[in-house]
């Protein structure tokens, strides 16, 4: 019956996210401010008139962040039964048929995404509107098999929203790197996590530009797109990426020219994107003031006209109904029955902060921190460094872990606030303290892999 | 009534069946104990001793693809030269019309090509006949043949004061041959690292530049570097060997005119680190490496932060040296190098940064200016000497590309064969070659088994705890019949081995779909150990016959017996030289789990060095001098020198 | 006053004359000789490199290079520098060298150790051991190359590792006519090897027909020679050599040569030999240059230049030339150690390693022969 709907839809098909002009005023939360009531999926067929959409998410209260599964075959999107429902995943054919709830997670959840297996993958709970990144109980991603069964596979100390599965099969996210300091604004990075949750990674983003970073995507033409914005609360955003052969030193704009407003940027497949922006301002064509759906093409010099513009609604996401090639899939070697992980480093004094923001001591061992719960940290213990530097642990999993690298009078030489986990049985490796992004290691048997790793398990596991 | 009878025949006959059974159990127990001397033994089958080799897959006729291996263009870059060396063949082909113009057998397996300055004569290496062959380019006939040094593979011609020269890579003898062209012969043999892979020529022909595939084996925790070797081709004498550092599977080289550097695709190793994960590079990545003529050597990446380009072999560089040209076997593309670029950036590098480069991911975006994708498996480039025109060997396709080098567009292919997509063997070197089923792309099966081979080097999976376990990488050629599989024994075939644990342990991905792993192991199974057609049956000189006299001892020369469980032969049972059990032989190191390893079979023992699970012996004299235990690895104390040689000479007859 | 300052000044002038014209008349005298004449040394010691005063061997490469085996490594010396050295920390099996050949072909130098054998080739160390290789045994005492095999004499039989096939063979009392296994000297004579056996002769060894011919002192005797020119002077065989046909013999009692016909024996006392401890020759053409415990020779059998060194360190060279009466002539250098242990000379130097330092011995311009007739 779906896959009827499907095959019905001519190719060039769109599914967009449409929500009212009506100005909205205060959010019920974080997502309701940007899918206000009413918004709604859609699918719409060439020629794209307005008014001809094919509503997949009717009787939603309100809906966005749609995504396809790789077979085009499935849509999913986060949605909301009522006034004051939580959000949940909804499931619907791209052509449109029954709606069908996928999730029922306590505090709501969103941004679906599709792991290389099948498996969904969202962001859960969604939290209060402007709350985002000081959440005291944090959005993180979660893994659902077919069963229904979530399982939480971040564990960081703030939010992982917005995931994106890769090609490679890795889920790419947007998270905030430790506070430093009472710094207010947060150091919001792109990130990547195995889809079983181990080997969690910066991507890309580390103080190169505007910090408000959301809704990446892999361009399919060797870049990772986002939307950047001078806040991360900011409703104005462009578009930006990066290059995927060098994420942290490639970020620039992604339009070379300018634009007012965008809210989404998708691949068509077709070696161009799916763009929604705001017309308004946008001369030698009709004015409707509303985003609507424009094709742009990576070497386009200016913008044409829109795509897709129904001026009753905002257009603000589309995606085409197009298979493409699925994901990567991962074998996972975690093992759920453990609580601890196994923590490697090649050498601690490996590092690329800069001598100014060292003492010049040199390390002789590292402390393991864990966060119990905001503002609460606990020592898990210390280990020497090896002569080489490295260090091997056996930590407790699925806790935000910190570092703090001790020279011979306990003084503090580099400290890494509580953010990476490991699951359980995860073996976790690193290169140094704040490594250098994007580096191999050094082809050195590492002293500490020859001994028995330290155990620094034994205060929170014993701790209530 | 009538049933009484019938049930007491049947109980009768259940009777004598487990008596049977029994009986045979029994008999099967004793003959086990009889003949390996164990007690410890379980009931085994049959066929851990009882098997014939004939009956093997890699004994069975195959079907011969036309693979293409080297090229070579002619000076006037009308004609393409390809090497058959699966049909025995080369082929010459228009290169406008890309059309195939005349064929020669050449026996042999003719693998490398080169060919003279005033394009009369074509010169062919034929790796299995261990001999290079004169063409006569205006009859395409064969009119010299010369014995060279064994598993010749690449060959490069130099005009040199003192006349023509061939230097040609010997990859199983591991040297090199100096070959005068006129008259046709040998001058030097000059050893060479291990498995001299690819040979290229300074414009002026005052240097030879040989890189090596594979890393000489030493301490297993040092750090394994394959080598670049500088011959003078005037005369065959070494000049100079270079490490490629922590790097082998150097399979190509080419030199950039007007630059004074030798170029070699290779890849990082880095089997020394914990394999904990996959991502950036921990395993390995493709590097560039570029020599000058003193041999001081900086390695460059060739690949991306997040995407491979995996086993690097084969690479050409322009006339101008400004470009070069580097396909990638694993990832079907051919990377497009700026050399301006890259000369640029090593202008401004400090000496720090071009030793750390490598270790960059994101540094390739410098100079990489394009990656043009190719058929299946490319492994041999070359260039049109007006540089105008790139031809790539696409290998499984059974095809050579046509690159247009202003436009970096493929424009058309010389058709070989037809793919052999009909083939499971084919279909399974494809599999075993491609690294699309690793993650990122990062590397395939054949990174670590060359041709199905070993890189000699040990690795350290986590998948039973961080730095347990050092396992030296074992052969595949001649593994059919051989399992179980792996130094523990634990996997029972070869799907068993490359599906779901290997992706869990290594590729980090998706395991290979049912139907390309049957493909992968008819692959594997079809491979035969090392040259054996040209060992198999050969008469034994005095020294090997001794030696085989000692394998198959079952007393010491002073009449003392041998027990059983330690004669070589009963563990290393022929014909596989493996009774597939495993087996404690006192090599147990303070990070294994247990005294019990598989038996290797010995087929082609000498080309597998190094040796032991964990690779601690370099050679074969090592299993019995510096890691010998209390006689537990067969009776060896009796031993004087002439007998323990004597005895390696055998092995490697096998 | 005047008389008296004229022939002052005559006088003076003779002697200045004299004193002018001396190399003439000794250019003179040994451009009669047909052999090569040191006219003085240049000492090379710790200021130049060499890591020890003990040096065991020196060769000079095709290329040009200047190797010395030293109790404490591997040295090189390219043109005219200091020597740059190679101990165990680069990879040489064991620091003191005892003995180095170049392989013609590839310019690869394989050095012998008191622990393995080690090949030098384009800047890097191949170690043999016996545990790791065929070599029969760890110390090596002399090596050759001969047909690509490089010949090991050890303390334990030589060996022969086929440099195309990577297979070795050994030879000692087991399999050959050797007396015992300890070998100090193996030679290559064109198709023919000279093993020189400790205590045992030599053992001639034919490897195309795998025979063995051993040559052992006819009169047997270990500390007299009794018939001279009878065969081999000695049967404690300390060094061989060859060239153009002529097999040369150390031993600690004489020294020998053999042409493949006939024999030649010197001692110290009946003979210019300056000691019968003899332990090391270096023909050239056909004339040799002789290392002994008292000091370095050149002699073509017939002709003997011998230098020497005093206690005091102070230098002479004594010249015996058939037919004439023995010129000694103090030197302005001296050869900086009697103690010879490895010589290189060719037709324009030579070099000489001894147990304190290392000497190059210049030429007199105008002497050096190849010509030199043998006298049977």
């Amino acid at each position: 019956m779906l896959a009827g709907c499907q095959s019905e839809l001519p190719p060039g098909s769109l599914i967009v996210t449409q929500s009212t002009l009506e100005k909205t005023g205060a959010a019920a939360d974080s997502l309701e401010r940007l899918y206000p009531p009413g918004s709604r999926i859609a699918c719409i067929v060439p020629p794209y008139k307005a008014g001809q959409e094919r509503i997949l998410s009717a009787g939603l209260y309100t809906a966005g962040c749609p995504i396809l599964s790789p077979d085009a075959q499935h849509v999913y999107f986060a949605g909301k039964e009522k006034v004051g429902a939580a959000w949940q995943i909804y499931e619907n054919a791209p052509g449109g048929g029954r709606l069908k709830r996928m999730t029922a997670m306590p505090g709501g959840a969103m941004y679906p995404a599709q792991a290389g297996n099948g498996d969904l993958v969202f962001c859960s709970p969604v939290p209060e509107d402007g709350r985002t990144w000081t959440a005291s109980n944090p959005p993180a991603l979660y893994r659902q098999a077919p069963d229904g069964t979530p399982r939480r596979i971040t564990f960081g100390a703030a939010a992982a929203i917005e995931p994106t599965v890769m090609r490679d099969g890795t889920i790419l996210f947007v998270s905030a790197k430790p506070a430093s300091g009472t710094a207010a604004v947060p150091r919001l990075g792109l990130f990547t996590v195995n889809d079983d949750g181990t080997e969690v990674t910066a991507y890309a983003v580390d103080n190169d530009g505007a910090p408000g970073i959301s809704r990446p995507r892999e361009l399919l033409d060797g870049r990772v797109g986002f939307l950047a914005s001078a806040e991360p609360a900011s409703p104005v955003k462009w578009g930006e990426a990066v290059r995927q052969a060098r994420p942290f030193a490639s970020r620039a704009p992604l339009f070379s020219f300018p634009t007012s407003a965008c809210r989404a940027v998708e691949p068509d497949g077709q070696g161009a994107w799916l763009a929604c922006l705001r017309t308004q301002g946008l001369m030698g064509r009709a004015m409707s003031g509303s985003l609507a759906v424009f094709r742009v093409t990576s070497d386009a010099r200016s913008l044409g006209t829109p795509l897709f513009d129904n001026p009753a609604w905002n257009e603000l996401e589309a995606l085409p109904v197009a298979p493409r090639p699925k994901p990567m899939g991962h074998v996972s070697a975690i093992k759920l029955a453990l609580k601890t992980g196994t923590l490697l480093c090649l050498n601690a004094h490996f590092t690329r902060l800069a001598s100014s923001q060292s003492s010049g001591a040199l390390a002789v061992k590292v402390r393991v921190l864990a966060r119990r719960a905001p503002d609460k940290e606990i020592v898990l213990g210390e280990t020497a460094l090896q002569a080489d530097g490295s260090f091997m642990a056996a930590v407790p999993a699925e806790v935000p872990l910190g570092f703090e690298l001790l020279d011979g009078q306990d003084q503090v030489i580099h400290r890494l606030s509580p953010s990476i986990w490991l699951r359980p049985g995860e073996n976790r490796s690193c290169l140094g303290c704040h490594e250098p992004y994007n580096r191999t290691p050094r082809n050195a048997r590492p002293i500490a892999a020859g001994l028995p790793p330290a155990n620094l398990t034994g205060k929170m596991l014993a701790t209530p | 009534m009538r049933r009484t009878p019938i049930i007491i025949s049947l109980l009768i006959g259940l009777l004598v069946l487990a008596g049977l059974g029994w009986g045979s159990a029994a008999w099967s127990r004793a003959h086990e104990r009889r003949w390996s001397g164990r007690l410890d033994l379980e009931l085994v089958s049959c066929n851990h001793c009882h098997l014939k080799i004939e009956n093997l897959p890699w004994a069975q006729p195959s079907r011969r693809h036309s693979a293409p291996a080297g090229l070579a263009v002619s000076p006037d870059n009308r004609k393409v030269y390809i090497a058959l060396d699966e049909r025995n063949e080369v082929v010459e082909a228009d290169g406008v019309t890309l059309a195939i113009t005349r064929r020669l057998e050449v026996r042999g397996g003719p693998f490398g090509l080169a060919i003279d300055a005033k394009g009369e004569r074509l010169y062919a290496t034929c790796r299995d006949g261990d001999r290079v062959v004169a063409i006569d380019l205006a009859t395409f006939r064969e009119v010299e043949s010369l014995a060279i040094g064994a598993g010749p593979v690449a060959a490069t011609y130099c005009d040199t004061q003192e006349g023509g020269r061939l230097v040609i890579a010997n990859s199983v003898s591991d040297n090199i041959s100096v070959v005068s062209l006129s008259p046709f012969k040998e001058l030097a043999r000059p050893q060479a690292g291990r498995e001299p892979y690819a040979v290229a020529a300074a414009p002026d022909g005052s240097i030879a530049f040989v890189a090596n595939r594979l890393a000489v084996p030493e301490n297993y925790y040092s750090m394994a570097s394959s080598e670049l070797t500088l011959v003078d081709p005037s005369k065959g004498k070494l000049l100079l060997r270079s490490p490629f550092e922590s790097a082998h599977l150097a399979e190509g080289i080419a030199v950039a005119p007007g630059r004074g550097w030798a170029l070699t695709p290779l890849i990082k190793v880095r089997n020394l680190v914990p394999i904990t994960q996959v991502a950036n590079g921990w395993v390995m990545s493709s590097g560039l490496a570029i020599a000058d003529a003193k041999g001081s050597i900086i390695q460059m990446p060739l690949d991306e932060a997040h995407d491979y380009f995996a086993d690097p072999s084969g690479i050409a560089v322009d006339a101008a040296g400004k470009r070069a040209f580097i396909v990638s076997g694993g990832s079907d593309t051919v990377t497009v190098v700026d050399l301006e670029l890259l000369a640029r950036w090593l202008a401004g590098a400090s000496d720090q940064a071009k030793r750390e480069a490598i270790d960059d991911l994101s540094l390739s975006a410098e100079y990489v200016v394009a990656r043009i994708p190719t058929g299946r498996n490319p492994r041999h480039a070359t260039l049109s000497p007006d540089g105008k025109r790139l031809y790539v060997s696409e290998r499984l396709e059974d095809a050579v590309l046509a690159v247009d080098t202003a436009a970096l567009k493929p424009i058309g292919r010389i058709r070989l064969g037809d793919g052999g997509q009909t083939d499971p063997i084919r279909r399974g070197e494809r599999v075993f070659t491609q690294a699309a089923h690793t993650f990122q792309r990062q590397f395939s099966c054949r990174s670590c088994h060359p041709d199905g081979h070993v890189d000699g080097l040990s690795y350290d999976f986590d998948g039973d705890g961080i730095g347990d376990n050092l396992l030296d990488n074992r052969s595949l050629q001649g593994v059919a019949g051989t399992s179980p599989l792996k130094w523990n024994g634990k996997n029972p075939s070869l799907q068993v081995q490359c599906g779901v644990r290997f992706a869990r342990v290594l590729m980090r991905t998706d395991p290979i779909p049912g139907a390309e792993l049957d493909d992968l192991a008819a692959y594997l199974n079809s491979l035969p150990p090392p040259r054996w057609a040209r060992r198999h049956r050969q008469v034994l000189t005095p020294a090997q016959e001794r030696g085989r006299r000692i394998f198959f001892a079952t007393l010491t020369p002073a009449g003392e017996p041998i027990p059983r469980e330690r004669q070589c032969h009963v563990c290393h049972r022929p014909p596989l030289y493996s009774n597939r059990l495993m087996s404690s032989v006192g090599t147990r190191g303070s990070l294994d789990p247990s005294d019990l390893f598989d038996t290797p079979h010995l087929l082609g023992v000498a080309y597998t060095a190094p040796y032991l699970h964990d690779g601690r012996a370099k050679t074969l004299e090592e299993l019995w001098t510096t890691y010998q235990t209390n006689d537990l690895h067969g009776v060896s104390s009796y031993m004087n020198k002439h007998q323990l040689n004597d005895l390696v000479e055998f092995l490697k007859t096998l | 006053m005047k008389i008296a300052g004229i022939f002052c000044l005559r006088l003076a002038s003779l002697v200045t004359l004299l004193w002018l014209t001396a190399p003439l008349q000794i250019l003179a005298t040994e451009a009669e000789l047909p052999l090569p004449v040191i006219e003085r040394f240049e000492t090379f010691g710790k200021e130049q490199g060499v890591p020890t005063n003990k040096v065991h061997a020196v060769l000079k490469t095709s290329d040009g290079k200047l190797w010395i085996g030293t109790w404490d490594g591997l040295c090189v010396r390219e043109g005219e520098g200091k020597f740059r050295r190679y101990g165990p920390e680069e990879g040489l099996s064991h620091k003191l060298v005892t003995c180095m050949v170049e392989d013609p072909k590839t310019g690869d130098l394989w050095a012998g150790t008191m622990r393995g054998l080690n090949k030098v080739s384009g800047g890097k160390i191949t170690r043999y051991f016996q545990t790791d290789s065929g070599l029969p045994n760890n110390v090596v005492y002399g090596v050759d190359i001969v047909n690509d095999n490089i010949w090991a004499a050890t303390a334990a039989g030589v060996g022969a590792l086929d440099l195309k096939t990577g297979a070795w063979k050994i030879y000692d009392h087991n399999n050959s006519n050797m007396h015992e296994p300890w070998c100090y000297a193996v030679k290559g004579a064109k198709d023919l090897i000279y093993i020189g056996v400790w205590g045992a002769g030599i053992v001639e060894h034919n490897p195309q027909e795998g025979t063995f011919k051993a040559y052992r002192d006819p009169d047997g005797d270990f500390h007299y020679d009794l018939v001279p020119d009878d065969g081999p002077i000695n049967d404690i065989t300390s060094w061989l050599a060859w060239n153009d046909g002529l097999l040369w013999q150390c031993t600690y009692f004489g020294m020998s040569r053999y042409d493949g016909k006939y024999w030649k024996t010197w001692v110290q006392d009946k003979t210019p030999l300056p000691s019968n401890f003899t332990q090391f020759a270096w023909p050239v053409n056909r004339y040799c240059w002789i290392g002994t415990d008292k000091g370095a020779s050149v002699t073509d059998g017939t002709n003997w230049v011998n230098y020497f060194v005093g206690e005091a360190g102070a230098g002479w060279v004594e010249i015996h030339q058939s037919g004439k009466a023995m010129e000694k002539r103090p030197m302005s250098t001296a050869l900086c150690n009697g103690f010879v242990l490895g010589i290189w000379a060719d037709e324009k130097e030579a070099w000489l390693a001894t147990s304190k330092g290392l000497s190059r011995g210049i030429f007199a311009s105008g002497t050096a022969s190849g010509k030199v007739a043998v006298v049977k």
